[in-house]
């Protein structure tokens, strides 16, 4: 997948910017707040649908303006051409969230329809976030990077949600002796359907993650080092392994049946995929608590490069990889080892504010711009 | 800034609070009124007011009617054994376009939905179990939406209903008639592939 050409008009400080771009490494340099992450921002945009940054659409608008425009053309290996319009109307004078407007090749689509049209993947400083944060992190990480990949997962997510939001409110109700306890098996059987739904997806990445994280992590550290992501439920049987979504049912099933006192007193769902998370094991510690921030970067790195790998075989092609200002937050070996290590992979699109410290790979194709106040100028490498 | 003469903006006003009508319609409605003969705003006027003065809930069914039981509910020629439960009159209204179904309904006037403040309690679900006591009805069709909310009052009637030795059906989930598979939306294609039956 490759980024051929990206047009925006009224999108944040661009007033107007019409860009080539091609095979290769492309570095958009510049000081701070010119306007390089908001091209990363305005690619994922028309890969993902929404920000990555901010779900206030109308912030996406330059302030003097009541529509934007970003569209981008991609070269598929496997697909051909594709353009992808995202247009945003603000609503409202001054309000912060927009109408939004997607096209694929000249036909409006939801932004669900877009998984899988121009898989991309992003990385960014906060990434260690995932690594370091709460546990709504990494399943957001997980939900994120599924829902891009399958419109049926994204699907069985929101219907979850919805499900779990309404049935909290029925237990709080019925706690409060407001609601009869009968009204509480329909939520039951749903919450189980689309739990282990939600489920048997995220097992089944988590398995496919794993099978290249180990790798991607020594070859990142040039080490011997391994990482091993594990699924981890601690609801219902801790001894259950298997992973299909029968498992999943049954195991729901129960648990849903055993916490029920537990879940009246506290008027809250306790039992489901909105409970879950990840442990991340180097060497067989768990990164979060015990690694160094240096193998905590690199695990978050290690993350993102898995993802890539997992993308390039699911759609047949590799991703576009988009690098947001992470490389700053590497040691100088470090950097270079990451950039030799992706620039032949695929595309990659990054942003710095010190293009000296790079460390760029040599024979490779760079190209270099610089960003300033919402214009890019190619540079001479 | 007075814009408006004041009975202009009080119609505008009115008017903008119906569904589906935003502040530009609403002005050009109410200036279509004010040009119009005079007798044509009377006759709207009118027949809003005789709308609300005449047509009640049937005291059965639940459907919109002029009468106290609605004409579907009163015509002996239909089949009163079977019984299709929608959420809405719309959705009844919808079912009877089809033109095929020959039964008898019942609108809850609403879905079961916790953040909503609606419970079993707040639709017509007493009367649904207190119609089914005298045993006419042999099948109950729920034609709930296919949403959380449509599946979650489905799955709570379908337990209340079944131990009275009623036969509870589900419509079906599918993909739309005349559509190409090749075009349909996956999550219906699933649910589709999830209800397949026996041929």
């Amino acid at each position: 997948m490759e980024l051929r050409r990206l047009q925006l008009t009224h999108y944040r400080n661009y007033p107007a910017l019409d860009l080539a771009v091609g095979a290769g490494l492309h570095v958009f340099s510049g000081a701070n707040a010119q306007g390089k992450t908001n091209l990363l921002e305005a690619v994922y945009l028309t890969a993902v649908g929404k920000s990555p940054r901010t779900s206030q659409e109308g912030e996406l608008i330059a302030w003097d303006a009541e529509l934007a425009r970003v569209t981008a053309e991609y070269a598929s290996a496997r697909r051909g051409a594709i353009t992808v319009e995202v247009a945003l109307g603000r609503r409202g004078a001054g309000g912060t969230s927009a109408q939004k407007r997607i096209r694929v090749n000249d036909t409006a689509r939801g932004q669900a329809e877009l998984a899988g049209v121009a898989p991309v993947v992003l990385f960014l400083v906060d990434d260690l976030e995932i690594i370091r944060g709460e546990p709504a992190r990494r399943r957001a990480f997980l939900d994120t990077d599924l829902s891009a990949m399958s419109r049926t997962y994204g699907w069985a997510l929101r219907q979850y949600t919805r499900v779990v939001e309404q049935r909290n409110r029925l237990l709080k109700g019925m706690r409060d002796g407001e609601a009869d306890p009968a009204e509480l098996e329909p939520w039951n059987a749903q919450l189980v359907s689309f739990g282990a739904r939600v489920l048997e997806v995220r097992a089944r990445f988590v398995a496919d993650l794993n099978a290249v994280s180990g790798e991607t992590y020594a070859g990142l550290t040039a080490s011997a080092q391994a990482m091993t992501i594990t699924y981890r439920c601690d609801w219902g049987d801790p001894e259950a392994e298997e992973t299909t979504r029968d498992a999943f049912t049954a195991r729901l099933d129960a648990a849903v049946r055993e916490m029920a006192g537990e879940e009246l007193r506290r008027g809250s769902s306790l039992v489901g995929p909105h409970r879950d998370d990840l442990t991340i094991l180097v060497d067989g510690k768990d990164v979060r608590q015990f690694g160094s921030q240096g193998e905590q970067r690199t695990a978050a790195l290690a993350l993102r490069v898995s993802e890539f790998s997992l993308l390039q075989r699911l759609f047949a092609e590799p991703p576009i990889l988009l690098l947001d200002d992470i490389l700053s937050e590497l040691d100088r070996t470090r950097r270079a080892a990451l950039l030799a290590h992706l620039a032949p992979l695929a595309q990659v699109i990054l942003t710095t504010t010190d293009v000296d410290a790079l460390g760029l790979p040599p024979h490779t194709d760079v190209h270099l711009y610089h960003v300033a106040d919402g214009t890019v100028a190619p540079l001479t490498a | 800034m007075q814009l408006y003469a004041r009975p202009l903006q009080r119609l505008i006003d009115a008017l903008e609070r119906l569904p589906g009508i935003g502040p530009k319609s609403a002005q050009r409605l109410a200036l279509h009124l004010l040009r119009a003969p005079a007798d044509k705003a009377e006759e709207l006027a009118r027949a809003i007011l005789d709308a609300r003065t005449a047509v009640h809930q049937c005291e059965a069914c639940f459907n919109l009617s002029e009468t106290a039981r609605c004409p579907i509910c009163d015509d002996s020629s239909r089949e009163h054994t079977l019984l299709t439960v929608v959420a809405d009159v719309r959705d009844l209204m919808a079912l009877e376009n089809a033109g095929d179904y020959r039964g008898a309904y019942h609108v809850l006037d609403g879905l079961i939905s916790p953040m909503d403040g609606i419970g079993p309690e707040n639709l017509h679900v007493r009367e649904l179990l207190a119609r089914l006591e005298d045993g006419t009805v042999r099948e109950v069709v729920l034609a709930t939406n296919p949403t959380v909310e449509g599946d979650a009052t489905a799955l709570y009637l379908a337990r209340l209903i079944k131990p009275l030795g009623i036969t509870v059906t589900r419509i079906a989930l599918g993909l739309p008639v005349g559509g190409d598979l090749d075009y349909a939306d996956q999550m219906t294609i699933l649910r589709a592939m999830e209800g397949r039956t026996t041929m």
